[in-house]
């Protein structure tokens, strides 16, 4: 499965999983996490998941006993820990490249 | 009354007695009509207080029904586009995602329900064709 790209929303995202590697999160948590408003979060979720990198399950309570409907969680695979992490790394070596690239070189008067 | 009459006797002067019963006779209707006033004019406040609060009741009941209408309409719109955002999900996985969306909803305010929602529908043909590639080729 390919890598998804890396755009400072995906990056929020994966950044809120990295906080806590084995927690689990549901949407809106996620959403406040990456500082993100709630319905944008999906498409990079459904696009982590199908990469392989996010594993979601419907949390197991009764509805009635909580006062509240039922959440999916979703947390990071072990394969999605390591990539995202690497991902993350590499995303943000090219960002400072790309600024120290963009300073001026200096040279001969 | 009594206690008053003697009281007035031992103190001595006859004057003093007729003056007592005198006032001993005129005094229960002049209280009578003092406490008449007195309970009129308590009527007459209390009645306008009741109006007021009447008033003030009925604007409150009226604001929160408006409040109550405006919430029912928001949630409905919300709903509605949750509906239209689905259809762009295959109608394998289509009710995986719209239990998933309602439920967060559910723990929004209508207006919060509702911008939710417009992102959703918003962002839903680019969910539709990513899951619909992934049913298809089996890859996004």
């Amino acid at each position: 499965m390919g890598e998804p790209r890396m755009t400072l929303a995906t990056r929020a995202v994966l950044a809120a999983f990295l906080a806590g590697p084995a927690d689990e999160h549901y949407g809106l948590q996620i959403a406040d996490a990456a500082g993100l408003p709630g319905g944008t979060i999906y498409p990079i979720l459904i696009r982590l998941e199908q990469c392989g990198w996010l594993e979601s399950r419907w949390e197991d309570i009764d509805p009635q006993e909580e006062g509240r409907p039922q959440r999916r969680y979703y947390r990071l695979s072990e394969r999605g820990a390591q990539a995202a992490t690497t991902a993350m790394a590499k995303a943000s070596d090219r960002k400072r490249r790309g600024f120290l690239a963009a300073r001026p070189q200096g040279g001969a008067a | 009354m009594i206690e008053f009459l003697d009281t007035a006797a031992n103190a001595g002067g006859v004057l003093t007695t007729i003056v007592a019963v005198v006032l001993a006779m005129v005094q229960p209707g002049r209280r009578k009509r003092r406490h008449r006033a007195r309970v009129r004019a308590h009527v007459v406040r209390v009645s306008r207080y009741r109006s007021v609060d009447r008033e003030v009741a009925s604007w409150r009941v009226k604001a929160e029904i408006e409040a109550a209408l405006a919430a029912e309409e928001a949630r409905v719109k919300a709903e509605r586009r949750v509906a239209l955002a689905l259809v762009f999900v295959p109608p394998g996985q289509r009710e995986r995602y719209r239990q998933e969306w309602v439920n967060e909803m559910a723990q929004l305010s209508p207006q919060e329900a509702g911008v939710f929602a417009l992102h959703l529908l918003l962002l839903a043909p680019q969910m539709g064709i990513m899951l619909a590639l992934k049913r298809i080729f089996g890859r996004a």
